[in-house]
């Protein structure tokens, strides 16, 4: 009984013997700096598809030219076809290979970016009453230089 | 002397905003796909000479200047695709050339040429010269 009674006070003062160590705490304040360079990407375009019959009496209208844009988040940006603080937006263009002029546009030239894609098209008009050239039925512009065209987002 | 100061102060401050207003660029690339079609197009028969025959047809036609000049190369474009007929008539003048891989294109008369390109509702290029050796005034006619 002697024995149980001297190990339960020498662990008591083994306990008080600790506390002792474990009054004294401190703190220190840390700054987290953050350089955050805004940007844009633009996600894939789609082809403008012109389909054109010569001397036809109505303007064409180009199909596809659908992308995605993504801005940092509350940044305002420009959308056009040159590399200027104003972009221009419109891009008038003859092509090489058929001879059929039109005039390439946008469906917004500006946006605020939000973080997340944003939706825009690329818009196409050819007029009417155009001869083109074509030596058979039907020709393609496969072989034009200038069907590569350049979009530009500024921000 | 103010007013000077002003105004530098606010050039200044615009280039500052102009530099600030572009922060950055970037840029992407499609591509424009054009199919002309020209739904009318009729092939004409062959003649016996392996020439498209001639074929008439109503239409608006336009051709390129230059048409009477040597050398000159004509361009018609038709409206609904007609073949062009191109025959000589003899005693009219016709300021074609000479020379070139000639084949005998023009039926039985004394005319021979070369059809240099031909396809449906077009011809590029067509010389002519008198197969009996004279120099005579030729025409080309050019009916669509």
């Amino acid at each position: 009984m002697k024995k149980l009674i001297l190990v339960i006070a020498l662990g008591f003062a083994a306990i008080l013997s600790v506390a002792p160590a474990q009054a004294a705490n401190d703190s220190a304040t840390v700054n987290v700096t953050i350089n955050l360079t805004s940007k844009c990407v633009f996600g894939a375009i789609a082809p403008v598809a012109f389909t054109y019959t010569s001397f036809q009496g109505t303007a064409s209208t180009a199909t596809g030219g659908t992308f995605n844009m993504k801005c940092t988040n509350t940044m305002p940006y420009k959308i056009g076809f040159t590399n200027t603080a104003t972009p221009a937006t419109t891009d008038a263009v003859t092509d090489d290979a058929v001879n059929l002029a039109y005039t390439l546009g946008l469906s917004a030239t500006t946006g605020t970016g939000s973080g997340v894609d944003q939706a825009y098209t690329v818009t196409g008009t050819m007029a009417a009453a155009q001869a083109g050239t074509c030596l058979t039925a039907a020709c393609t512009n496969t072989a034009a230089t200038n069907k590569t065209r350049t979009i530009y987002v500024v921000y | 002397m103010k007013a000077l100061t002003h105004r530098i102060w606010l050039a200044a401050v615009a280039s500052l905003w102009a530099g600030l207003a572009v922060a950055g660029t970037g840029s992407s690339f499609f591509n424009v796909s054009i199919t002309l079609n020209n739904p009318n197009v009729v092939v004409p028969p062959s003649a016996p000479g392996g020439l498209p025959a001639a074929t008439e047809r109503s239409a608006i036609c336009t051709n390129e200047t230059l048409n009477e000049q040597t050398n000159a190369m004509v361009r018609v474009v038709c409206g609904s695709s007609q073949f062009v007929s191109i025959t000589p008539s003899p005693g009219k003048p016709f300021l074609g050339t000479h020379g070139g891989a000639f084949r005998y294109a023009l039926g039985t008369s004394n005319f021979a040429g070369i059809l240099s390109r031909a396809g449906t509702g077009t011809v590029t290029a067509l010389r002519i010269y008198n197969a009996t050796g004279l120099n005579g005034p030729l025409e080309m006619l050019v009916s669509f």
